[in-house]
């Protein structure tokens, strides 16, 4: 494989340390097919978020300086054209600062690079960042926003389209399956494991699940085991081979997938000088690494992810090793296992057993999405990578009860993915 | 600054012609194809046309799994499959390969590298370039 590490500047220390100091996040949900939920809109699913976040830091409205939004696509899921007005008045912030972006499935993981940047550059002392997505219910334009209308597979497919450039890439036809299965099928064929790696993604996927229905605010209430049960099979491992799970790539099923989903999730940051005046627990955030290669680039995920960690690794001076759990935007599932090995987290060429043997779930040593990733938690596309640090802050603080990693967590990596492609590395570091 | 110099338009009418156009930087050399302004090597600001005549590489073969299929493309095609190219002094692409079933792919796969040649490829409108295996290599 030709090398394509892109060879960037070096990260530089932040200005000033910022650390969260609280996060709050609504259920992964489907809001449109459930009558206690049906009819939800952006205010009060982004304002549910952001009012948990600041109740869980300890301040009110009046103590945020600045606000950020973040949606994934603000244009097909609510037709916003400014999309931060439509939920500043939902929690208290009228007439503060906000801004809004969006970097498709990378969107909650920017969510924190831009508000700790704001605090760092010394700005603003309290930001609030989170971000709000419901792609499975989505707006009607001229209606409402009460009234909802289902986000159909034929608007995510041309959402998908619009990722990627219509310069070149979107007309080759061919970077989407690239995309999702070049980089596993290298890896594959690399380590000799052909005849292993259906085990390794089945595994993966009922582990993954295992997580998902235990956790509360899971899209997923019920295991692969319960479900052959109802379809009367006899295990998970055969309901992962059934007919009601097919397989959509040369590797990937239906479970390998992400379930779109609606959500939202916010956090609190502030200068670590200033943090233990609101929580005893404060998570810094030590640095985030950033590198970003449109689709056209075979094993794009590979290089960017490879890049991104490079540049937190040099600067913090900590490896994917010394973490105790590592958090990564799996819309297709095998970025558990790839991200995971790009990262330092898993011993390169190694990281399919620690699948195989079930050490990457919530009860092992090398514990992955603990709650259990957008496959079987749900992904609602820009809010997940928001979502993904209120479960490392939780899991940090001891809080996440059923799925709680059975070691201390004083280190947690979080790998981002998406956009057009954005891939980001995150080291958060337990002050508490 | 006078006037924008267009690049994507100039490529795709190009296409109409038989001719794969590139852009090439007038300080490393380097080969931006598709075209851009800039030099993406380098980062050298000037890049000039040139034809792109020569052939590449594919390095990888994969099927086109059931998530991705695009049908009406399937159809105008025929057989293909996804491929990684590369291309001298340039940066690797992924690219549609025309002429190879998916269960060709195995006994391929060992054979990697393999010459493929640019084939320009009529759609709905405008043209795309696609790529074949050189058989003449």
């Amino acid at each position: 494989m030709t090398n394509y590490q892109v060879d960037i500047h070096p990260l530089k220390p932040y200005s000033k340390s910022v650390s969260i100091i609280g996060v709050g996040a609504t259920p992964f949900m489907l809001t449109k097919d459930n009558t206690e939920t049906e009819g939800l809109s952006e205010g009060e699913m982004f304002g549910a978020a952001a009012i948990e976040a600041m109740k869980d830091a300890g301040i009110t409205a009046e103590d945020v300086d600045f606000f950020i939004h973040a949606q994934a696509g603000p244009g097909w899921q609510s037709n916003f054209g400014t999309p931060n007005m439509h939920v500043a008045n939902w929690f208290g912030m009228k007439g503060k600062g906000s801004a809004h972006h969006s970097e498709a499935c990378c969107t909650g993981y920017v969510a924190l690079e831009q508000a700790v940047n704001y605090v760092a550059s010394g700005s603003y002392d309290i930001v609030l960042t989170g971000a709000c997505d419901m792609s499975y219910s989505a707006a009607i334009p001229d209606k409402p926003i009460f009234m909802r209308r289902y986000g159909t597979d034929q608007m995510f497919y041309e959402t998908l389209c619009s990722v990627q450039p219509r310069d070149y890439t979107l007309f080759s036809n061919s970077a989407t399956t690239m995309g999702a299965e070049g980089w596993l099928d290298y890896y594959v064929m690399e380590n000799g494991i052909e005849s292993e790696i259906d085990d390794v993604l089945t595994k993966m996927a009922i582990d993954a699940r295992h997580s998902a229905a235990l956790n509360p605010l899971s899209l997923s209430k019920n295991t692969y085991e319960e479900m052959a049960h109802k379809f009367r099979l006899e295990s998970a491992e055969q309901l992962i081979h059934s007919k009601y799970n097919p397989k959509l790539g040369k590797y990937l099923r239906a479970s390998h997938f992400e379930q779109r989903c609606d959500g939202a999730a916010a956090l609190i940051v502030c200068p670590t000088e200033m943090a233990n005046k609101y929580t005893d627990k404060p998570i810094e955030v030590l640095g985030i690494g950033h590198s970003c290669l449109e689709w056209g680039t075979p094993y794009l995920e590979k290089w960017a992810t490879e890049t991104a960690y490079k540049q937190v690794r040099d600067l913090t001076g900590l490896t994917g090793a010394d973490m105790d759990l590592f958090l990564v935007n799996d819309f297709w599932m095998t970025s558990q296992l790839l991200g995971a090995e790009a990262c330092g987290y898993l011993p390169e060429g190694e990281g399919w057993k620690y699948f195989k043997e079930g050490r990457t779930n919530f009860e092992g040593d090398s514990p992955i999405n603990t709650n259990g990733g957008r496959c079987q938690y749900g992904h609602a596309h820009g809010t997940s990578g928001v979502a993904d640090h209120v479960e490392a802050v939780r899991q940090m603080r001891g809080k996440m009860g059923a799925t709680q990693v059975k070691h201390a967590v004083t280190y947690a990596m979080l790998r981002g993915f998406g956009g057009g492609q954005n891939l980001t590395c995150t080291i958060l570091k337990n002050n508490g | 600054m006078e006037k924008v110099e267009r690049i994507v338009k100039p490529f795709y009418d190009a296409l109409e012609e038989g001719k794969v156009l590139a852009r090439k930087c007038t300080k490393c050399g380097h080969v931006e194809y598709p075209p851009y302004l800039a030099c993406n090597k380098c980062g050298n600001l000037d890049t000039e046309w040139i034809e792109f005549a020569g052939k590449g590489m594919v390095t990888h073969l994969l099927p086109v799994g059931a998530a991705f299929a695009d049908t009406d493309f399937n159809k105008l095609v025929g057989n293909r499959v996804v491929g990684v190219v590369e291309i001298e002094n340039s940066d690797p692409l992924n690219c549609t390969i025309l002429g190879i079933k998916p269960e060709e792919i195995e006994e391929l796969t060992p054979q990697l590298p393999l010459l493929v040649r640019p084939i320009i490829t009529q759609l709905d409108g405008f043209k795309i370039v696609c790529w074949e295996l050189d058989k003449e290599s």
